[in-house]
């Protein structure tokens, strides 16, 4: 058998791509052992001399390789080159340019490149800023670097059964599967891609990813200049840059976190911004612990306390990052989420990358215990640093209880190794369990920033502790007094939440009263009275949404009595155009219109008091996604109202089976009873509940479903459809289409009478069997022009642009012309015809008109078949048809087809959900604030190092507390 | 004594109390025989029978959509959501409902889905080849 030869791979992308991905696995392999040796030579006083420029090199020669990997498989993913399996999983034609970079990071391996580039622009930053540090601290992001690289080596070790390291993103799909279709040469040629989900294709997926990602890169910083000052005992040196840095990983990481919110608030329809899943859980854990490293570093620096807090919160800050991507990505989270992903054979080298960099700081801090610095002296109770590491102590609480909640899978997998057989630990109420833990912290870290902003460092002096007591106590009372005033407004009695609604009033006041009464300067208080207060509304947001959150679409009159309050439904059926009264609000199905794969609908809100009046009036669009292929539904995605104190949140639980999914589609048809009419034009018939008429038939109908494209044959019938014993008709217009040897039917409901009316395939026959019984006549006529035909004059009055005729649909880039005949009886009786002759996309295509003479019956056709623009003469052909052939048309109507002109909607009210958006906000702002501050004050104290003078290493006065000076190589 | 021993025994002492607390709020999957005579809320995983009826009349009840399952002892029950049906709710593969076992069904006050990634079809084709 010969080889096959494949035709259209482009093979040398691929192989471009594996080689730069060795070559920035060694260059970090590089960059790590060379920083190694040069920082070792510095820690024995030696010059690092060449192997320090080597660290930089290798270092940077790998970002570009990284870089280098991001822009080819990109650009393969725009080029569609579908024999990749990566670009075949994730794009196809049919997707915007922006959703390829959504699509880009969707995958394992696009995701671990953003992680990665991340890491490689963050080292290059310190390379660039920090002289002092950055042997280590890139020695040691280098190390990680190499690691995650080798998760994208895709190379098999002939070890055991075969190992397989890592999985390249430029595989060939034919490498990965096996099937028929590579058993031919030009198999590219047949491929398609499978596209990105419907519900990524949103604004936030495009950004919430790669921010998402710097946040979780941004965290090794920390990490890298904790482990450098253990390594080379420089214990407090660190504290300075290591705080700038993990500001700003805080600050990014919280915001990546958020907008995940937002995007699931947004645009997913589970009603929420938080629920608690394992995979949100990953992400918020290290994100505590930075926070906590963030409070203890800052207490390090100004009193020298909690340096071994800093450094193990840092360590620890980096572990979770690396245990959140082993939850995401393992798979183990299989059973308890619904957005892990699937494994794809990295668990064993996630797990030794979670070892490894769980290993170095225990090792390095083992082995540096002792010699870090600590005070001999304890903390006074009423310092800052005494209640602000309370504080940190909490959030250590809290990240290690939703840690171990989230990892019951993982224990349960450790158990089955072991081969324990205790069965499968699970939380029932996950989002009650987390919150019932949670709310506590929330309560103590709003009295802790409270107490801390009040306090000084090193404890109150004199009489500065009176005067404190005093307005701690007003503050206390006030906060108190608010707080018991919320519960009674949340008409929610539980002393928790009256609990947490005082400790975010304290947390808000106390912040208050600390930004307008600090000595410091205005920059250091923005940035922790905005973090501060931005957490305190953050709870207050939480406690409003959450406790007073209801559902409008809960038709609690409608089910008294029948089910318990909790078994009542949030969803509510609305019929298209009839106003329902629910919960304070009139709700209207206004209409629903298809454009592309998406059905947009509009629904109507009217405020309704309770006394009845009605206030404001608003209409949402939530709207729901097809796949492409339009076999079913993709996504439902919600739409919002703002107000500031509330938000009506709106999303489609159920759509009738025509609208839902092909196959429901096809079984509702199924479902039907069609019985079939032969009528002619204007006859009409009688079933058993209705007479049916046949009004016209018409070769350019319009349907709503129907989009017309050229080279259709088309053919829809008007049809009057009267109830027997009343007087109310209905008009429908049934649509049959020809495309490319396919038949399309697009039937015509009528709700009112639960009936559906259809053009069966036959009525092409009938129709052009009768055009071509038809004897057509041509004629060619100038504007003005008449002719003879039989006993009467046709004449051809005049060309119109804007055509009139009904059965002319226009479509973009249509010229259009239409000619406006009259044909004259002996009587002088006249009858209008106009056919129209229309110019689409370079075809010539025509539009015919007909129409009954009143006073013999007959029915005289007319088509425009040509036009000669140099001379104008326009070429015609007319017919007569006598009242005796007039064809009958095969008509279809079905008196079983329950109405599918309604939604099911779910629709709830958030009150005070702005707040917590504000609140986050403001808090993470806060952290970038401090950041610049950060900032600001390096540049200042580069100006002060400049001048020859030194700073005392004595002077200690607050609020910042000059940098304690140790020799900087 | 010192602060600090204070602080610590406080926090062990927290600890523990939430270890145990927190320990009655899980459980393991059941089966619907655990799942009867137990009479609190469990979780059961199990697989979409499919032979049987998938009902959701929205026009009727949109609050009330039934299923079976297959437990993991074989045993099929019927399972109902008070709720609108979730989406895609035939694709999946695994179902964990979340309820206590009624009279006449198992009345679940959550399900979440395991739907097929499209890697694990790549998986399944990979273990095929091989």
């Amino acid at each position: 058998m010969t080889e096959l030869i494949y035709v259209g791979e482009h093979l040398g992308a691929g192989a471009l791509g594996r080689a730069l991905v060795v070559l920035a696995f060694v260059a970090a392999l590089v960059a790590t052992a060379s920083g190694i040796v040069a920082t070792q030579r510095q820690r024995r006083g030696q010059v690092a001399g060449g192997w320090g420029a080597i660290t930089g090199w290798s270092f940077a020669v790998q970002g570009v390789g990284i870089a280098g990997v991001m822009t080819l498989l990109f650009t393969m993913m725009t080029q569609h080159w579908y024999e990749y399996q990566y670009v075949q999983a994730h794009v196809n034609d049919d997707l915007a340019f922006k959703y390829v970079f959504t699509a880009f990071w969707e995958g394992q391996e696009g995701s671990f490149l953003l992680w990665l580039v991340w890491h490689a622009v963050l080292g290059g930053v310190v390379w660039a800023t920090n002289k002092s540090w950055r042997l280590p601290v890139v020695a040691i992001i280098a190390s990680a670097q190499v690691v995650l690289l080798s998760m994208l080596l895709g190379l098999y070790l002939p070890f055991g059964e075969g190992f397989k390291l890592g999985s390249s993103p430029f595989l060939l799909l034919r490498e990965v599967m096996d099937a028929p279709i590579f058993g031919q040469s030009d198999y590219v040629s047949l491929l398609e891609g499978k596209g990105l989900n419907p519900l990524l294709q949103n604004y936030w997926m495009l950004i919430h990813p790669p921010t998402l990602f710097l946040g979780f890169a941004s965290t090794i910083v920390p990490f890298a200049f904790a482990m450098a000052a253990l390594w080379t005992g420089r214990h407090k040196a660190w504290l300075t840059p290591a705080l700038k840095w993990s500001l700003f990983s805080a600050g990014i990481l919280g915001i990546g976190i958020l907008m995940g919110g937002a995007w699931a608030y947004e645009a997913l329809n589970f009603g929420g911004y938080w629920a608690w899943d394992p995979v949100e859980n990953a992400s918020l854990v290290p994100w505590l612990l930075l926070v906590a490293g963030i409070h203890t570093n800052l207490i390090a620096r100004a009193t020298g306390h909690s340096v071994r807090s800093t450094y193990i919160f840092y360590a620890l800050t980096f572990v979770a990052i690396i245990y959140s991507s082993f939850l995401t990505r393992s798979g183990i989270l299989g059973e308890t989420s619904v957005h892990a992903f699937v494994e794809m054979g990295l668990e064993a080298q996630l797990t030794f990358l979670l070892l490894a960099f769980t290993a170095l700081p225990l090792v390095l801090l083992a082995l540096r215990w002792n010699a870090i610095p600590t005070k001999a002296q304890e903390e006074k109770t009423a310092s800052r640093e005494f209640w602000m590491f309370l504080g940190s102590l909490v959030l250590l609480f809290s990240a290690g209880m939703i840690t171990v909640s989230t990892s019951l899978p993982v224990f349960n997998k450790l158990a089955d190794a072991a081969g324990l057989d205790i069965g499968h630990l699970t939380i029932n109420e996950p989002v009650a369990h987390y919150n019932r833990y949670q709310l506590w912290v929330g309560v103590f870290m709003g009295l802790f920033t409270g107490v801390a902003q009040y306090l000084r460092w090193r404890g109150l002096r004199g009489d500065e502790a009176r005067r404190t007591l005093g307005r701690l106590a007003i503050c206390f009372g006030v906060s108190l007094v608010l707080a018991l005033l919320t519960a009674r407004y949340l008409a929610d009695t539980a002393y928790q939440f009256t609990a947490l609604a005082f400790a975010a009033y304290f947390a808000i006041l106390a912040n208050v009263d600390y930004l307008l009464t600090s000595k410091t300067s205005l920059w250091q208080r923005a940035g922790s009275f905005a973090s501060h207060v931005g957490f305190g509304l953050l709870l207050i947001g939480v406690l409003f949404s959450g406790l007073n959150k209801h559902h409008i679409s809960k038709n609690t009159f409608a089910m008294e009595g029948l089910l318990s309050e909790e078994q009542i439904g949030k969803n509510v059926v609305l019929v298209k155009g009839l106003p329902m009264v629910i919960n304070g609000y009139e709700v209207t199905y206004l209409g629903d219109s298809l454009s592309g794969n998406r059905r947009d609908f509009e629904i109507g809100y009217r405020e309704l008091s309770r006394e009845g009046e009605i206030g404001r009036a608003f209409t949402l669009a939530p709207y729901a996604l097809y796949t492409n292929d339009f076999a079913k539904i993709a996504s439902m995605n919600p739409d919002t109202r703002h107000y500031w104190d509330h938000d009506v949140f709106t999303h489609i639980t159920a759509l009738p089976p025509a609208s839902q999914s092909a196959e429901q589609a096809a079984a509702f048809e199924d479902s039907l009873r069609y019985e079939r009419y032969e009528l002619p034009v204007g006859a009409s018939a009688k079933t058993t509940k209705h007479e049916v008429t046949l009004l016209e038939v018409n070769e350019h109908p319009s349907h709503p479903d129907y989009a017309p494209e050229p080279g259709d044959i088309a053919l829809g019938a008007r049809v009057k459809v009267k109830q027997l014993n009343f007087d109310s008709a209905q008009y429908a217009e049934p649509v049959v289409v020809l495309r490319e040897n396919l038949v399309y039917s697009f039937p015509a409901q009528i709700n009112a009478f639960n009936s559906r009316v259809q053009l069966p395939e036959a009525a092409f026959e009938a129709h052009f069997g009768r055009e071509e019984a038809l004897d057509y006549r041509e004629v060619k006529l100038k504007m003005g022009d008449a002719t003879k035909i039989g006993d009467r004059i046709v004449q051809f009055r005049l060309y119109e642009t804007e055509v009139t005729n009904p059965g002319y649909a226009a479509v973009e880039g249509d010229v259009a012309v239409e000619a406006q005949l009259t044909v004259t009886d002996a009587n002088n009786q006249h009858l209008d015809l106009a056919p129209v002759f229309v110019v689409r996309d370079r075809a010539k295509v025509n539009v015919k008109d007909s129409r009954v003479d009143p006073a013999t019956g007959e029915r005289w056709h007319a088509r425009f078949a040509s036009l000669d623009p140099s001379s104008g003469t326009a070429t015609l052909q007319i017919a007569v048809e006598p009242l005796a052939t007039s064809t009958a048309y095969p008509i279809e109507i079905a008196e079983n087809a329950s109405r599918g002109d309604w939604i099911v909607l779910e629709a709830t009210v958030f009150p005070g959900i702005n707040v917590f958006w504000v609140g986050s906000i403001l808090m993470l702002a806060g952290l970038l604030i401090s950041m610049g501050f950060r900032m600001r004050e390096r540049v200042q104290l580069r100006g002060r190092e400049a001048k020859p003078r030194r700073v005392s290493p004595t002077r200690t006065v607050a609020p910042t507390p000059a940098p304690t000076l140790e020799p900087a190589e | 004594m010192k602060k600090s021993t204070i602080i610590a025994a406080v926090c062990i002492a927290l600890a523990g109390v939430i270890i145990v607390s927190a320990a009655g709020q899980t459980s393991t999957y059941a089966t619907f025989a655990e799942a009867s005579t137990s009479g609190t809320t469990v979780k059961v995983v199990g697989e979409l029978d499919r032979e049987r009826p998938i009902e959701y009349d929205p026009a009727t009840n949109p609050n009330y959509f039934s299923f079976f399952i297959k437990d993991a002892d074989g045993a099929t029950e019927k399972v109902v959501l008070l709720q609108a049906k979730p989406q895609d709710f035939e694709l999946s593969e695994q179902i964990v409902v979340t309820g206590e076992m009624a009279d006449e069904a198992f009345v679940a006050s959550d399900v979440l889905l395991k739907c097929p990634s499209k890697y694990k079809d790549e998986m399944i084709a990979l273990k095929a080849e091989g």
